[in-house]
Order: C-alpha cells, then sequence, then structure tokens
C-alpha cells in the first residue's frame, strides 16, 4: 500500500472521476447529441475507472483531431464501444487489450485487438452495437460500419457534420 | 495452517482480500493468486489441491466455473464476486459460501467460520489413527496372562507362561507348571479355556488344556485319535479325541 498522504490523494483523483461519469450520465441522458469533445472527456474518466480495475491489461490510446471534436454523437456511443471491448475480451496483465480511438475524414474508429473471452456472463444481450446502429440510423440515416478480422475487431461511427 | 489460492482477475480486488485474510486468519498462507482460467487450470494440474479456495467469478478469459468443470476438485470454494447471479451454479461446484463484494473482514471471517465448522464436521466421521487403534484394541479379546491361586491363606500369581497343563479330575483342577510344581485352582476347566490365549492352550480332551512348548511328540493311537507326550510326566496319558485330532493338528502348525 502506498503512503498515506498518497494513498488519498488516490482515493480523491478516483472519486473524481467516478462524478464526472455520474455527471454526464445525468446530463446527457435526455439529449439526442452530443459533443464528441464531451463525449471523450467523459470516456476518459470511463477509462481511468477502467485502467484502476484492469492496471496494466488495458492499454488505450485515443488520438482525435480538433475538427472531429467540433462534430457531435449520440451521448454513450463511445463509451459503449469501450465498454463492449473490455466486456467480450481477454483484459489481463498476461494479455493486454490494446485500444484505440482514432478518426479520419469519415469515422471515429475504435479498434481493439481481438481475444474473446471462453463464457461470457449472462446477462450479455448484445443490445450495446444495436443499440448505437438504430440511434445513428433515427438521427442521421448514417450506417456504422462493423468489422471483424482475425486479429481485430473495429467498430467505424460516421462522424456528422 | 490453511493453504489457501485466490483466483481474482483484478490486482487490486487480489490484494484487497490477501490484506483481509492476513489480518483475520494467522493460520492461512496464500499459496497462490491466479486471474484467469488458463492459468488456474495449469495451476491445479501440476499442484497438490489447497485447502480452501477463494474464487472470483468472472476473469479475464471468462467464468471461473469453466476451471471447476474441467478439473475435478476436491478443495472447497469461497466465491467471491460483485454479482448473485450465480449461486446455483456456485453450489454445483463445491461451493460453501458466496461473498458479495466490496469485501469486508466481517463477512470473510463468517465464510471462513463456516469452512471450520464444515471441516470439524467431516473430519468426525474419519477416525483419527488413535481412535483406530483404540478401537482394535477393543475388538481383540485380551487374555489373561496371571493365574490366581490360592496357596492355604495366601494368594500365588503364576504367570499363564509357566504353566504346562491343566488336569481336571474328580472335580478338581490342577495346574502344572513347567518346573515340576503342582497347585490347585478354584476355577472351572471351562472358565480356563475361555481366559487363557488360544493360541498358547489347547483343550484336547475334557481333562486336558496344554501349553504349546509342553509338548515334546504326538503319537497315532487307533481310530483316528492321537497321544500327546508331555515333556512332563502326566498323571494319565493325554488322548486326543478324534473330533479334537484336526484343530489340534492345525493349532500346533499355526504359528503364534
Amino acid at each position: 500500500m502506498p503512503e498515506p498522504y498518497l494513498f488519498l490523494k488516490k482515493v480523491k483523483e478516483y472519486i473524481g472521476e467516478v462524478s464526472n461519469v455520474y455527471r454526464y450520465l445525468l446530463q446527457y441522458k435526455e439529449n439526442d447529441m452530443v459533443a464528441v469533445e464531451d463525449e471523450l472527456k467523459f470516456t476518459e474518466s470511463y477509462l481511468y475507472i477502467l485502467s484502476e480495475r484492469f492496471e496494466s491489461g488495458l492499454q488505450v490510446e485515443i488520438s482525435i483531431g480538433e475538427r472531429t471534436r467540433k462534430t457531435s454523437l449520440p451521448p454513450l456511443a463511445l463509451q459503449t464501444l469501450v465498454e463492449n471491448a473490455v466486456k467480450h475480451n481477454i483484459v489481463s496483465p498476461a494479455r493486454p487489450l490494446y485500444l484505440e480511438i482514432t478518426d479520419n475524414d469519415e469515422f471515429i474508429v475504435v479498434r481493439n485487438n481481438l481475444q474473446l473471452k471462453h463464457s461470457l456472463p449472462n446477462d450479455s444481450s448484445q443490445s450495446g452495437l444495436k443499440n448505437i446502429h438504430e440511434r445513428y440510423g433515427l438521427l442521421a440515416n448514417k450506417e456504422i460500419v462493423i468489422e471483424k478480422t482475425a486479429t481485430h475487431f473495429i467498430v467505424k461511427l460516421p462522424v456528422l457534420v | 495452517m490453511i493453504n489457501a489460492v485466490i483466483i481474482e482477475d483484478e490486482p487490486k480486488a487480489a490484494n484487497e482480500l490477501k490484506d483481509i485474510l492476513e489480518q483475520i486468519r494467522k493460520d492461512i498462507v496464500i499459496v497462490k493468486t491466479m486471474g484467469s482460467i488458463e492459468e488456474a487450470s495449469e495451476w491445479f494440474q501440476q499442484n497438490d489441491p489447497p485447502d480452501i479456495i477463494f474464487s472470483d467469478i468472472q476473469l479475464s478469459d471468462g467464468l471461473s466455473f469453466e476451471i471447476y468443470k474441467n478439473i475435478d476438485l476436491s478443495s472447497p470454494i469461497i466465491f467471491c464476486t460483485a454479482f448473485d447471479e450465480y449461486t446455483l451454479k456456485a453450489f454445483e461446484a463445491n461451493g460453501i459460501s458466496y461473498l458479495l463484494k466490496p469485501m469486508t473482514p466481517a463477512k470473510v471471517e463468517e465464510s471462513l467460520r463456516k469452512y471450520d465448522e464444515l471441516k470439524a464436521a467431516f473430519s468426525k466421521r474419519q477416525p483419527s489413527a488413535n481412535q483406530l487403534e483404540a478401537l482394535i484394541r477393543q475388538l481383540r479379546p485380551s487374555y489373561q496372562t496371571t493365574l490366581l491361586i490360592n496357596v492355604r491363606d495366601k494368594i500365588m500369581p503364576v504367570k499363564a507362561e509357566d504353566v504346562a497343563y491343566l488336569y481336571y479330575n474328580n472335580g478338581v483342577v490342577s495346574v502344572y507348571l513347567f518346573n515340576q510344581q503342582q497347585y490347585f485352582i478354584q476355577e472351572t476347566m471351562d472358565d480356563l479355556e475361555s481366559k487363557l490365549n488360544p493360541s498358547t492352550f489347547f483343550r484336547v480332551n475334557r481333562q486336558y488344556l496344554i501349553h504349546r512348548n509342553s509338548i515334546q511328540e504326538i503319537e497315532r493311537y487307533f481310530s483316528r485319535k492321537f497321544i500327546a507326550k508331555l515333556f512332563l510326566k502326566t498323571p494319565e496319558p493325554i488322548i486326543v479325541s478324534k473330533i479334537k485330532a484336526t484343530p489340534f493338528m492345525n493349532w500346533i502348525k499355526e504359528s503364534i
């Protein structure tokens, strides 16, 4: 265990990030759309919590350009993809999950190495991706792109201008 | 000492449990902490089963039940999880307790108490080596090693191993010792036969109960009887009856 002072600092930090997550959930749950910038900030807080849990088992790289940050997306779309990646794949220091969040002109791309768990929790209803897909269809009449290769799982969210 | 294994994929949770265990019990040794089905399956195949397993359910590569499904483990398991939806499955897999996270020392202590109780209850049915010995002693009849003989107004102990033979005649039982001495004894031949070790003494007929070491030779007699000749003189010849002939010969052959 770290020094009491450092430990306390860590706990404050953790609670701060948890409250960010809750504030965002309360603020935006009624919204149809949210700025990519805000969703990113929220996702970073969520990733902080996951990193505390998985430690070196979860490796994340985020690289989103300024232009894309100003666009919008349905709230919780990005977070849901992160949650899915962690839920379906092995996340352990021995076999880390590498998660990349990047962008190009057309898409926000969430990509992770594919190392599926042997068994899934009972509550896996596969509703996450379906929900995102339907919201993009209804709100923007756009299709999200899902790609599965032998080694990677990739979801592309259209950048909405 | 209780050898324990922790199966938990989140390092912080594993440490937390380890801290709690070390804090509440001095007799627990955590021999291994593992985070995946793969790692645990391999470890259990190569190592002796621990006394107890603390197991999370959702591991990095799936549900821990897969470990217990594929490996025949006898160790009791205390499941530690944030979900209460797996209780039935936990019972199918040697689960003796189900701890819901977050863990507290009180909860862990409670489940360990259950472990102790179950252990005590089950070990009662397996008698200890001492208990078994006592039982064997009880079942094996013990024979008299000393006879008490009244000589006038005194009581004299005579070791059974010093008795060459016992002889019944006219309602009186005499004890003849290897050292040629002779005494009378109050007990009946039937009593003496049952009290003395049958591998040492044999009732060859109504009149004689003889010590194995007193026999010098055996002669054939008519109609499949024998005459036993002793190193000592006897008041009358010892005729081994037809019925006793075979058991007598078997008794002589058998080792003590």
